[in-house]
């Protein structure tokens, strides 16, 4: 029995560890800088090969137009280091000092699912492009 | 071979229920990534792996939330039992009997037999604590449970919020929250209604055989009697 409550102390320790927001560089904090950087140099189509398949869809959809030369039109503030990354399970939220962007684990890596995203209070983050 | 046979019989009853534990756990598992899955796919996200699963924090709230209930529910029946009585239930004391009893009624110390555990023989603080033992370990369970609870909880509600495009929360906010009480007193309240009817419906009802229901032809009457 002591051995089991050992087990269930360290579980939380394990978790706690592995769920909190994390500050250090991450791969979702690497895809965030990646995606600012190509938009930065105006590289629409290694931007949208960062973007989750719904995001990449939806902006083909509302701008009918191919992905990598729509989402150079969207205002996204481009550039800039990620700040802040907070990482649950399979999403995460990457701050720069211009921007904020919401991603996802993919089995092909983290992708971002919206960026462009401005705080609404309460309410879910206003975002130019999302999925 | 006869000896395994002797150890199954003589342990049976945890036996089966660790089986059933095991079996229960497994399903939970598989049924809980169809359903983790399924909303992926709705949210167009990426489906996960048995393993990635079952090592999540979706799964091991929805596991301990679960345990920590057991535990409190035990905890408390253990510990409120030594006190509170009912009135023709087998899980109950006699009703003259409230209390921690005496040191000649619980075999401690100078009263301990010769077969008497070590620790109820000695005395002192030994003594005190194996006399309280089984309600701290059981405690002890139910907040190491709660408090997993409590931090899977919140990486599954901030996966959810970041999901919705909002902004996670702190631990401590999680646990002031509405998401947190709501998954505790769920399981809570049916704990507590399985414990109470169990002792009101025992003192009419009965089941031939089972140590838990007073002999069939005992009176309704009859306290702290146990088949």
């Amino acid at each position: 029995m002591r051995w089991s409550a050992g087990c269930v102390v360290l579980g939380t320790i394990v978790l706690a560890v592995s769920s909190c927001g994390a500050r250090l560089p991450a791969a979702s904090s690497s895809v965030a800088e990646q995606f600012y950087q190509a938009i930065q140099r105006n590289d629409g189509a290694a931007a949208c090969d960062l973007l989750a398949p719904q995001t990449v869809h939806e902006v083909e959809q509302s701008s009918q137009a191919r992905c990598a030369s729509a989402i150079l039109d969207e205002d996204i503030p481009a550039g800039g280091t990620v700040v802040e990354l907070r990482q649950y399970g399979t999403e995460a939220q990457a701050r720069t000092g211009r921007d904020t962007a919401f991603l996802a684990d993919f089995d092909d890596g983290w992708k971002i699912v919206a960026a462009a995203c401005t705080a609404q209070g309460q309410l879910p983050y206003d975002c130019k492009v999302k999925g | 071979m006869s000896r395994v046979r002797g150890f199954v019989r003589t342990n049976s009853l945890s036996l089966v229920f660790g089986g059933l534990f095991l079996a229960a756990l497994i399903g939970q598992a598989f049924a809980g990534l169809a359903e983790y899955n399924n909303q992926q796919i709705t949210d167009g996200l990426a489906t996960v792996s048995f393993g990635r699963y079952v090592t999540s924090a979706d799964f091991a709230v929805d596991v301990t939330e679960n345990w920590q209930s057991e535990y409190l529910q035990f905890l408390l029946y253990i510990v409120l039992t030594v006190w509170l009585v009912q009135r023709g239930s087998p899980e109950s004391k006699p009703l003259d009997n409230a209390g921690r009893e005496s040191d000649e009624e619980q075999k401690v110390g100078a009263y301990a037999g010769p077969d008497s555990p070590r620790w109820a023989r000695v005395g002192g603080w030994r003594t005190k604590l194996f006399s309280s033992s089984l309600g701290l370990v059981m405690g002890s369970v139910f907040l190491a449970c709660w408090l997993v609870q409590s931090v899977a909880g919140w990486s599954t509600f901030n996966e959810d919020q970041l999901r919705q495009l909002q902004d996670p929360v702190s631990w401590l906010s999680y646990v002031g929250s509405a998401d947190f009480w709501s998954r505790s007193l769920q399981n809570w309240q049916s704990e507590f209604l399985a414990v109470g009817s169990m002792a009101v419906l025992s003192i009419y009802l009965r089941e031939r055989g089972s140590p838990e229901s007073k002999p069939v032809g005992t009176s309704h009457d009859a306290t702290g009697v146990e088949g």
